[in-house]
């Protein structure tokens, strides 16, 4: 209970003759994310009773009142009826037709079972009461007041206020005519109090109006106008809505480390638990003998597995495996290059500048600044070390100063190759069946492992068990082993992992550990060791940020683990389906909170880690917001549309920039499309 | 229980084999068994290579090894003898399905209303790919589309063929279907699909769930050549007896057929001589192209017009002949069946009229 709130309350009541309180979100809320999750609920009872005729009705539900809103919009009405909306989605849909009393008990038997009094209002109510002030209840909604009444009953209201609903009035709140039938019911010398949660609806008009206004965000609910709406995100939905009902303060302010400690106990909850439910699953199945959880992006997921017991429980033991592209990729190089000769791949791979980058950078990502030749050599083609290089060009040269001295360069990558084996064979991947854990998505790492393991004599077997595969890891498999991916292999179609996708970023950072990257292998204290970088530069982001995520993700698995959460969830309830769904809600629908924390972890995509940016750099206020917007280019492509349009003040090149969006992403799904206006 | 019967023909443990497998492991239809044959390949190397696969397989896989090479379609013909799955797909060693691949036809042809179609065709990507030993990079890609329903049987007689990965079938059609023991065509051979969509249609799927694999830039190593031979020659076998089976049956069938083909052999004698003179014709023209004899080109290039439209004429007029006897030999066959049946039949009296008469 919010007590600062309810003695700011009682201050207002000092001159004030009747209370208003609005319904949804303020005397009730909803034990679910978005209010259209309700939607995904009635979804989910049609299913089981009527079978798949019903699958995708709450996506119909929704363009059902849509298209309704227009019709009532045309005729001059602010407001529709629960009826008119089921009509419009029989229209569309005229198989629909026998079972229109069935989708409303549906949907008004989920609002029975997510609405739930908030306690503040509970308290407010009784504390006007008991000072004899009127008490109403007024809504914006399409429930008639029959069915608002029974579900405020059942939070426990008394039922004895009166209740002016919009779809009977024919006003609403919003467009400013409901109050006048507010003051008619006190009389017209009434001095009316108004609380809710809509700044416009509930703060805004009201004053216009003449009465006072007091907002109460605490409940407010998140508007998620893209992404799945379907029964797999109700597990997410609820855990979110938990989370941030915790959380939630007397303004609504959250601070960047509370958002991401909030998304961690709903959303790292969900993806993490999931995935290491089916880890589990899969490593039995397939007779593991060990699993490697590969730094960095690995951390999360064995601190995860650790957390949950997993080596007791499966009786596959685990470990932490020191490796990146720079140690591994760069080493397995060797196996097709002769002495003298390199080999197109491995030129390819040390040689290609796609984007602009120092002479610097381009031969320290291969390790190549301690081969005097080379780099004398290199500085006599591009002037300096700094000299900045980039393109078809200047790769070419690259590549051909690198073949000039193919002879050092391959006996440099021979012996990164061989500390990589001897680390490989210490840690006992050419044994048994030892299982790779990653996060995705080409597995390269895993490619090179092999490669490297095989050059040393060895036939592995390695299974790779990762959170995600894209379509080029396909092309890998010969080379690397078994691969499979939790929410994406490689064998699906890439227009339809756009969810996914869009979250890449976001889950090599929310995943990932502190350390610095893995620079190759040394022998020190009779044993091969990692060498590591510097530790991660950006220290302040990981404990502002990551950090509290990560911890969140932790205590909250553990809890639905141990069955001790208190929504009662269990770790049957995380499905990869459900997984899934929180991925691509979070990723193609974020809340404005969640695109501003999120957008603005410092992320860097290349192998030199050289290049370091924001993951929404639309979100930085000197950004130059065009009609045109390179998506591909980002690295989370919804989520730099949503900021760009946010930021974009002339509406004509608004409307360019989201025709432009739209056409970029025309294979997303109608709602999430929808968002970019 | 599997429903559905995947053969996968292999030579030995071949690089991109275990790109082969995730196609199949991973699809979201699990109800299926595969039958890997080893067509004359080295048999450790492969049961070393499945070493790692066997665990995820489970039971869902057979491997059978052949002593000698042979076509890949004798193999799987050879195969198909002793398995009873009720749907039928060939994926090769190099080749990649969808996910989604299986429960997409799977279920069409499972569909109720869908019992006449003797199977069903995806759409699909071609992709251009160079190998070099365990390295494969892609070097070009395009879409294969089809339109939504059915395979067209002009098309089909025409020449229609597509990729045997986009396709999966009923093994009731291929035994209705009536090929000649141990010579079954490639699935996605012409001859094949004119057989398959005598006995029922071929449903579209216009979704792209396979993938055709084309290696390339290497020269292919010297047992897919072999392979390759060998599948070339049982489809020529196969062509000719069933050419010779037809004019056993039917003596004047020879006679129709020169007729198709006599027109036909001209108009290719005549598109070679048109194809000749336009490329005499845009050698002048490139001679010319700075020079004042527009007119002269343009009567040139008037007249070769008027001679490719006349020639398309005659294709359009002996296509509609062809349709024509097509049409007439379906009746003349129907017709002559319980002759033909008896004529099988009396086989054995045949013989030994024959042996009577000396000539046995």
């Amino acid at each position: 209970m919010d007590e600062v709130w309810l003695a700011g309350f009682r201050s207002w009541l000092v001159d004030v003759t009747a209370v208003t309180f609005d319904v949804f979100d303020t005397a009730l809320t909803r034990i679910v994310d978005a209010p259209v999750d309700v939607f995904a609920i009635a979804e989910a009872t049609l299913t089981q009773k009527y079978g798949s005729a019903f699958s995708g009705y709450a996506v119909r539900r929704e363009a059902g009142e849509r298209k309704a809103r227009e019709i009532a919009q045309r005729e001059n009405r602010a407001e529709v009826t629960l009826c008119e909306i089921i009509t419009a989605i029989v229209l569309d849909r005229p198989d629909y037709k026998f079972f229109q009393s069935e989708m409303i008990e549906a949907e008004l038997e989920a609002e029975r079972l997510t609405c739930f009094a908030v306690p503040e209002i509970v308290e407010a109510v009784r504390i006007c009461t008991g000072q004899g002030i009127r008490v109403a209840f007024v809504s914006d909604m399409y429930l008639s007041a029959d069915m608002i009444r029974t579900l405020l009953l059942s939070a426990g209201y008394d039922g004895t206020q009166p209740l002016l609903v919009s779809s009977e009035t024919g006003c609403s709140k919003a467009d400013g005519r409901q109050w006048s039938a507010v003051q008619a019911l006190f009389g017209p010398d009434a001095r009316i109090l108004h609380i809710g949660d809509n700044e416009w609806s509930d703060v805004i008009t009201p004053q216009q109006a003449g009465l006072k206004a007091l907002v109460f965000p605490r409940a407010r609910s998140d508007i998620r106008r893209g992404g799945p709406l379907t029964p797999e995100v109700l597990p997410y939905s609820c855990v979110t809505r938990d989370s941030v009902l915790r959380t939630a303060t007397v303004r609504g302010e959250a601070t960047a480390t509370r958002t991401m400690s909030t998304l961690g106990a709903s959303w790292g909850a969900m993806v993490v638990g999931s995935f290491m439910r089916w880890l589990a699953r899969r490593a039995q199945d397939l007779g593991l003998t060990h699993l490697y959880f590969c730094a960095r992006d690995g951390w999360l997921l064995w601190q995860a597995w650790k957390a949950l017991d997993l080596d007791k429980k499966t009786g596959i033991p685990s470990s932490y495996l020191y490796v990146s592209r720079r140690s591994v990729n760069l080493g397995a190089l060797t196996t097709g290059c002769r002495p003298d000769c390199l080999s197109d791949h491995a030129l390819a791979v040390l040689g290609h500048v796609p984007r602009q980058e120092t002479l610097r950078n381009v031969l320290n990502r291969g390790g190549l600044l301690d081969l005097p030749p080379l780099v004398e050599d290199a500085i006599s083609v591009f002037g300096s070390l700094d000299a900045t290089i980039c393109g078809e060009t200047d790769s070419a040269e690259v590549q051909a100063c690198l073949q000039r001295h193919a002879r050092i360069v391959c006996a440099h990558l021979r012996q990164s190759m061989t500390n990589a084996l001897c680390y490989f064979r210490q840690e006992g991947l050419h044994e048994g069946r030892p299982g790779i854990v990653d996060i995705g998505w080409h597995a390269s790492m895993q490619a090179s492992i092999a490669d490297i393991l095989r050059e040393g004599g060895h036939s592995p077997m390695l299974y790779g068990l990762y959170v995600g595969l894209r379509q080029a890891a396909q092309s890998n498999r010969i080379r690397a082993g078994w691969l499979e991916g939790a929410f994406s292999n490689d064998y699906m179609q890439t227009e339809h992992l756009y969810g996914l996708f869009n979250a890449v970023a976001t889950l090599e950072n929310a995943l990932s550990s502190p350390e610095g990257t893995t620079l190759g292998y040394d022998w020190r204290d009779g044993r091969m060791q990692p060498v590591l970088a510097e530790r991660c530069p950006d220290v302040c982001q990981y404990k502002e940020l990551i950090a509290p995520f990560q911890q969140a993700t932790l205590h909250a698995m553990e809890r639905i683990f141990s069955g001790t959460h208190p929504l009662g969830l269990t770790g049957e309830d995380l499905t990869l389906a459900g997984g899934e769904a929180a991925i691509s809600r979070l990723s193609l629908s974020p809340t404005t909170d969640e695109l501003t924390v999120l957008g603005s972890i410092r992320h860097s995509p290349d192998l030199a880690h050289a290049h370091v940016a924001t993951l929404i750099p639309e979100l930085q206020s000197g950004a130059v917001i065009g009609s045109h917007l390179e998506l591909w280019r980002r690295e989370w492509a919804v989520g730099s549309a949503l900021a760009a349009l946010r930021r974009c003040g002339n509406p004509e090149k608004r409307e360019l920039l989201a025709n432009d969006i739209r056409r970029q992403c025309g294979y997303y799904d109608s709602r999430t499309l929808r968002q970019f206006t | 229980m599997s429903r559905l019967l995947c053969i996968m023909c292999t030579h030995g443990a071949t690089p991109v084999l275990p790109r082969a497998f995730g196609s199949v492991l991973l699809q979201t239809f699990t109800a299926w068994h595969l039958y890997l044959v080893n067509n004359g390949g080295d048999r450790e190397a492969l049961e070393d290579m499945l070493r790692m696969y066997h665990p995820i397989f489970g039971d869902r896989l057979s491997v059978i090894h052949l002593d000698e090479m042979m076509s890949p379609a004798k193999a799987a013909s050879d195969t198909l003898q002793s398995v009873r799955e009720k749907f039928i797909a060939m994926h090769g060693d190099g080749e990649t399905w969808d996910v989604s691949f299986l429960r997409e036809t799977e279920r069409f042809l499972s569909a109720s209303g869908n019992d006449g179609f003797s199977g069903v065709v995806t759409d699909g990507f071609v992709v251009r790919e160079v190998r070099n030993g365990m390295m494969v990079r892609e070097t070009g890609r395009s879409r294969v589309r089809r339109e939504y329903g059915v395979l067209d049987y002009i098309s089909a007689i025409k020449g229609l063929s597509f990729p045997a990965i986009c396709f999966l079938f009923r093994r009731a059609a291929l035994e209705d279907a009536n090929f000649p023991d141990g010579l079954l065509p490639d699935t996605g051979d012409r001859n094949f699909i004119l057989r398959l969509i005598a006995v029922g249609d071929i449903g579209v799927i216009p979704e792209p769930l396979a993938t055709h694999h084309i290696p390339g830039g290497e020269s292919a190593p010297a047992e897919s050549r072999a392979a390759h031979d060998q599948a070339t020659l049982g489809e020529t076998r196969l062509r000719n007896r069933m050419l010779r089976e037809a004019f056993r049956a039917d003596p004047n069938l020879s006679v129709v057929l020169k007729a198709i083909l006599d027109p036909v052999d001209d108009m290719s004698r005549r598109m070679e001589d048109l194809r000749h003179q336009l490329k005499t014709s845009l050698g002048e023209i490139r001679v010319m192209s700075d020079g004042p004899s527009s007119s002269q080109f343009d009567g040139q290039i008037h007249e070769l017009l008027r001679r490719q439209q006349h020639m398309l004429d005659l294709m359009h007029v002996a296509l509609g002949d062809i349709d024509q006897i097509r049409i007439v030999a379906t009746w003349h066959k129907r017709l002559l069946t319980p002759v033909y049946w008896f004529w099988r039949t009396a086989l054995p009296v045949r013989r030994r009229l024959a042996r009577l008469r000396g000539r046995g």
